[in-house]
């Protein structure tokens, strides 16, 4: 069980990409989060993104559940 | 080695597209027209007598000394101020000349002491010039009237002003106007009565900003270093390179051997190099003077070990500190997994230095949880510019800016963080340049001595996107856009038109956001986009926001959108904050990029490195630094070696900082002193200053620049040997036979370093990157003709505001910046004379801001957002818009950052440094005493959950 402060942490970092694709299209925004994540995030963090995800969908915006179902299915 | 006289050649070089041919005393020489007589004699190897005159310095023709005669001219002319002619013949010895020098000699020496202590240590030309011009009697006798019971004022702890001395030649007064730009000194009275002031008080207390422009320019020993007073002459010089900001000038260490053969030589003074790309000549207060940090008493010389951060530390041989290190890291990544541990590269350590230090990490450690402290302040600048241009880097060299006639600066304030640079910039506005400030704070370079911006934007803290924005919109709809080089250079253009098009973005729809009035920001844009040639300089105002990326994005649009790239005086220039950023980057410190940008996902560029270090390279990026911070809270990641950065000071959210720090099994710290994030360290390492090192430092205009040791490392070891036997004991054998090989691997493995290697360096002096068969002496200027990355990228650059908003509770915006004399977490300035002008870090805020608070100037005041608080003492000034408040981080005593979040850059976790919500009030007893408290929670405060779980009391220890 990881510390609350990494959950945290990857969800809030995973909101502000979210953020900054939103304006384009969905699918567009999934890929581009999607890309840009695999790109600079270690896979620890993914991993702990992926669980915060599967724990907490109801929480999470539609784009960041489907950029992490992109490598995640 | 001996003591290196760079030639003065009188007058400054001339540029000029026709020739003179001269005669001087017989010998032919050619020159371009219009240069000075005195120069043409000096390139044809003749010294003609001066004293009013320097090649650093417009001629100024007082002296008289510098006389000569013209064939078929009248008179004996001052040769500083005649140009030469085609034909001109010229005579500079006749009975004439000589007769009229002896006699101005006689005047000068007749109010000269006698036993003028420069003359003595030949630091006076004087003495020198009584014999040149004969004139070694005075028939005036030395009765007169003279200036010789004059005080001194040795009120700067830097260098003394001697009137005695003084023959007001004026040298020093035009070196503080035309080179440094201060205007600090002045020529009080006339004739006899002439004296050279610093306004009518002490040097301290005067506008001097103790460049030691003055002190360089002047002929006689009235100004001098106090240091040459204290020490004597120095024996020999080292050229190197200063080890401060990221304007890397470069110096001549002037330094004197001990008579003990054993004891390091003594660094008498730092001059700076004329020759040097980067300064031509100029230094600032911390190049120049500030470099006893080297010998401090506090200096930690030995390797030091305990087994938990409450004992106290055991002083142990280099084998024992190694050994326990490495049997820690070893211990950890057996039991945690091979991603337990990492390391931070130091952007203060040369590009060897760190090379050696992310190739431990991916070659020893094996992962790639390297990072560097560039991660705090221009990781977006590495994002933006790479995503836009297809490299992380500035576009331009520091002398293009004489070509630019408007500069757009954004969230930087040149004259006290990048002093060298903003001299240039001021010299280029007084010749009639025009400047635009972006900046929330009214710095010096908005009004000044001969400087007044056209505009100064004054956005809200949080808001440059918007800010960017509008200036685009403007420039599109406006149709101020240049659409030829937009449709030949770059793509995704008109996605971006229709875009930045949109109404949102007219500066109309976002003057409530940024506070900037739209007529003004229309006038900016309007100056930006005319401007035959308008350069971009930004610094960590634009980077360290949420936005920092979508920010160095938005800048860039705007160079493309009006064709500013790819020639001299335009540009998107990065100013650096330390030395080696541009280098600690280059050399592959990020988790997710090899050495050159190349991103460790790609196959082609990792076999490179596997096949030369035969260990395989993980594909999948690393963690940065704040995800260290996360993931050791996490308990995954347990042991961290960290290369002379203070973790523990200047990144944000110190109480995050700490708790990460303490829940690791190892920390290994390699530094100078005994920093804050040592409290939390179980291995010491000493490190050695830039006096100490061989290697390259990589400045802001990424021109490689050699680091010369001027004294052997007085630790034992070199840096870079240090990391090499780390990594030998952790398991992976590397070793050097010195650091030209460690830069000839750097070379033979990374594409813009393919021409570079420490003979090269020396041959040229330095070189700007890409170096290779294309460009085999550097790059000046990059993207001309096309782009790194073929076509230039528009991106569509959203504004997206911070989370980081103010409310009841916290109603003020905190942002932080830097001054001129302290230098990032204060580590090397504190520890020198440089705390005479700022001892404390003060708190400015505005005079209503203050007024409703009770609070005047000099009070002790408490500083509180939702993660922490301090107290520091305020000063109420209207350099801030009201709602707006400002402070540095130089002293750990204050430490600004216990109340900076967690906040960061979207793309690269730069951290939000500009905006913290925060209230002020005027301290009660206890916190003035410097206690932490813990900051309640507001129910209320929708941005309060962010921060939940993090507030922590300042957990302060005494310094």
């Amino acid at each position: 069980m990881s510390d609350r402060a990494e959950h945290d942490a990857v969800i809030r970092m995973g909101r502000d990409i979210v953020r900054h694709f939103a304006h384009r299209d969905h699918d567009e925004a999934v890929t581009e989060v999607s890309a840009h994540i695999l790109k600079f995030w270690e896979p620890r963090m993914r991993d702990e993104l992926l669980r915060c995800v599967t724990d907490h969908d109801d929480d999470v915006e539609p784009i960041l559940v489907e950029a992490v179902r992109t490598w995640a299915p | 080695m001996t003591l290196i006289h760079e030639p003065d050649y009188g007058t400054p070089p001339v540029e000029s597209a026709t020739t003179a041919r001269v005669t001087i005393d017989g010998r032919e020489v050619t020159v371009p027209a219009g240069t000075s007589v005195m120069r043409a004699a000096k390139e044809a190897g003749i010294d003609i007598p001066k004293l009013c005159a320097t090649d650093s310095l417009k001629a100024f023709g007082s002296c008289r000394l510098c006389l000569v005669e013209v064939e078929g001219g009248r008179g004996t002319p001052a040769s500083c101020t005649t140009p030469c002619t085609d034909g001109m013949v010229v005579s500079t010895q006749t009975e004439q000349v000589r007769g009229l020098r002896r006699g101005i000699m006689e005047l000068y020496l007749s109010d000269h002491p006698e036993d003028c202590a420069g003359c003595e240590r030949g630091n006076c030309e004087m003495q020198e010039l009584a014999v040149t011009t004969g004139a070694a009697e005075v028939r005036y006798g030395r009765g007169g009237a003279s200036h010789l019971d004059e005080a001194p004022d040795l009120s700067n702890p830097y260098f003394a002003y001697d009137p005695k001395a003084c023959i007001a030649c004026s040298r020093c007064v035009r070196a503080c106007g035309e080179i440094q730009g201060t205007f600090a000194l002045t020529v009080e009275g006339r004739g006899f009565e002439s004296r050279i002031t610093p306004g009518g008080t002490s040097f301290l207390d005067s506008e001097c900003v103790s460049c030691g422009a003055c002190v360089q320019a002047c002929p006689t020993d009235a100004l001098t270093e106090a240091s040459i007073i204290s020490l004597g002459m120095p024996t020999r010089s080292v050229i190197t390179t200063c080890a401060y900001c990221g304007v890397g000038c470069s110096f001549k260490a002037e330094v004197k051997d001990s008579a003990d053969p054993s004891a390091p030589p003594e660094v008498v003074r730092m001059m700076p190099l004329k020759d040097g790309g980067a300064n031509e000549g100029h230094s600032c207060v911390k190049g120049r003077f500030a470099y006893g940090y080297a010998s401090h008493s506090d200096r930690q010389l030995q390797p030091m070990v305990r087994e938990s951060i409450d004992d106290e530390w055991r002083v142990v041989s280099w084998e024992e500190a190694i050994a326990t290190a490495a049997r820690g890291f070893t211990a950890i990544q057996a039991t945690y997994g091979v991603g337990a541990i990492g390391g931070i590269s130091s952007s203060r350590c040369t590009n060897e230095e760190v090379y050696v230090v992310q190739k431990m990490v991916r070659a020893a450690f094996r992962n790639n949880n390297v990072d560097t402290c560039a991660r705090v302040c221009h990781s977006p600048t590495g994002y933006g510019l790479n995503q836009t241009f297809g490299t992380s880097a500035g576009t331009q060299d520091f002398a293009s800016v004489e070509e630019a006639d408007v500069m757009l600066l954004i969230g930087a304030n040149p004259t006290d963080a990048h002093p060298v640079f903003a001299s240039r910039m001021k010299k280029r506005l007084r010749e009639g340049a025009q400047i635009i400030v972006a900046d929330p704070r009214r710095i010096d370079l908005v009004r000044s001595p001969h400087v007044e911006a056209a505009h100064h934007l004054q956005v809200r803290p949080g808001t440059n996107v918007a800010f960017v924005n509008a200036m685009a919109h403007v420039i599109v709809t406006e149709g101020l856009l240049d659409k030829e080089f937009l449709y030949d250079r770059c793509e995704d253009v008109d996605p971006y038109l229709s875009f930045i098009s949109l109404p949102e973005h007219a500066p109309e729809a976002t003057e409530d956001i940024t506070g900037i009035p739209a007529e003004e920001l229309r006038s900016a844009a309007r100056l930006y986009a005319m401007a035959p040639n308008a350069a971009i300089y930004y610094g960590l105002g634009v980077t360290e926001h949420s936005q920092g990326s979508t920010m160095v994005m938005g800048m860039a649009n705007l160079a493309m959108i009006t064709g500013n790239i790819g020639r001299e005086g335009v540009g998107v220039n990065p100013l650096r904050g330390q030395n080696n950023v541009q280098g600690s980057c280059d050399m592959g410190s990020f988790p997710h990029e090899l050495p050159g940008y190349r991103h460790v996902g790609i196959p082609e560029v990792r076999s490179i490195y596997e096949d030369l270090w035969g260990v395989p390279i993980q594909p999948e990026p690393g963690l940065r630094i704040p995800n260290m911070f996360d993931s050791a809270i996490g308990g995954s990641f347990r042991g961290l070696y960290v290369q002379g950065e203070d973790i523990a000071q200047s990144d944000p959210n110190t109480q995050h900082v700490e708790k990460a720090l303490r829940s690791m099994d190892l920390v290994v710290v390699q530094d100078l002193f005994l920093n804050e994030t040592s409290r939390f360290a179980h291995v010491f390492l000493p490190g050695t200053s830039f006096l100490e090192k061989d290697g390259t430092f990589t400045n802001a205009e990424r021109r490689i620049n050699r680091v010369r040791p001027v004294m052997p490392s007085r630790v034992g070891k070199d840096e870079w040997q240090i990391t090499c036997e780390l990594a030998t004991a952790v398991g992976y054998p590397m070793s050097y036979a010195s650091p030209a090989e460690i830069m000839d691997e750097i070379a033979a493995t990374t594409p813009t370093f393919a021409g570079v290697s420490f003979a090269r360096l020396d041959a040229e002096g330095s070189m700007q990157w890409p170096v290779n068969a294309a460009a085999p002496h550097g790059t000046p200027t990059m993207h001309v003709g096309s782009f790194v990355r073929g076509l230039g990228r528009l991106i569509e650059t959203v504004y997206v505001p911070t989370t980081e908003t103010t409310n009841r509770r916290f109603p003020l915006v905190l942002t932080t910046g830097r001054i001129l004399s302290q230098y990032n977490v204060g580590a090397q300035t504190r520890r020198t004379d440089n705390s005479t002008w700022h001892p404390e870090d003060i708190l400015e805020i505005h005079p209503s801001d203050a007024l409703m608070r009770g609070i005047s100037t000099g009070d002790i005041v408490s500083l509180a957002s939702r993660v922490g608080s301090t107290t520091l003492r305020a000063l109420v000034s209207e350099r801030m818009p009201a709602g707006v408040v400002y402070t540095t981080f130089h002293h750990p005593i204050t430490g600004a950052n216990v109340v900076t979040t967690d906040n960061s850059d979207w793309a690269t976790n730069c951290p939000e440094y500009k905006v913290t919500a925060v209230q002020v009030a005027v301290a009660n007893a206890s916190d003035a005493a410097h206690i932490g408290e813990v900051v309640m929670a507001d129910p209320a405060d929708s941005a309060q959950s962010a921060h939940d779980g993090r507030r922590r009391r300042r957990d302060r220890v005494p310094s």
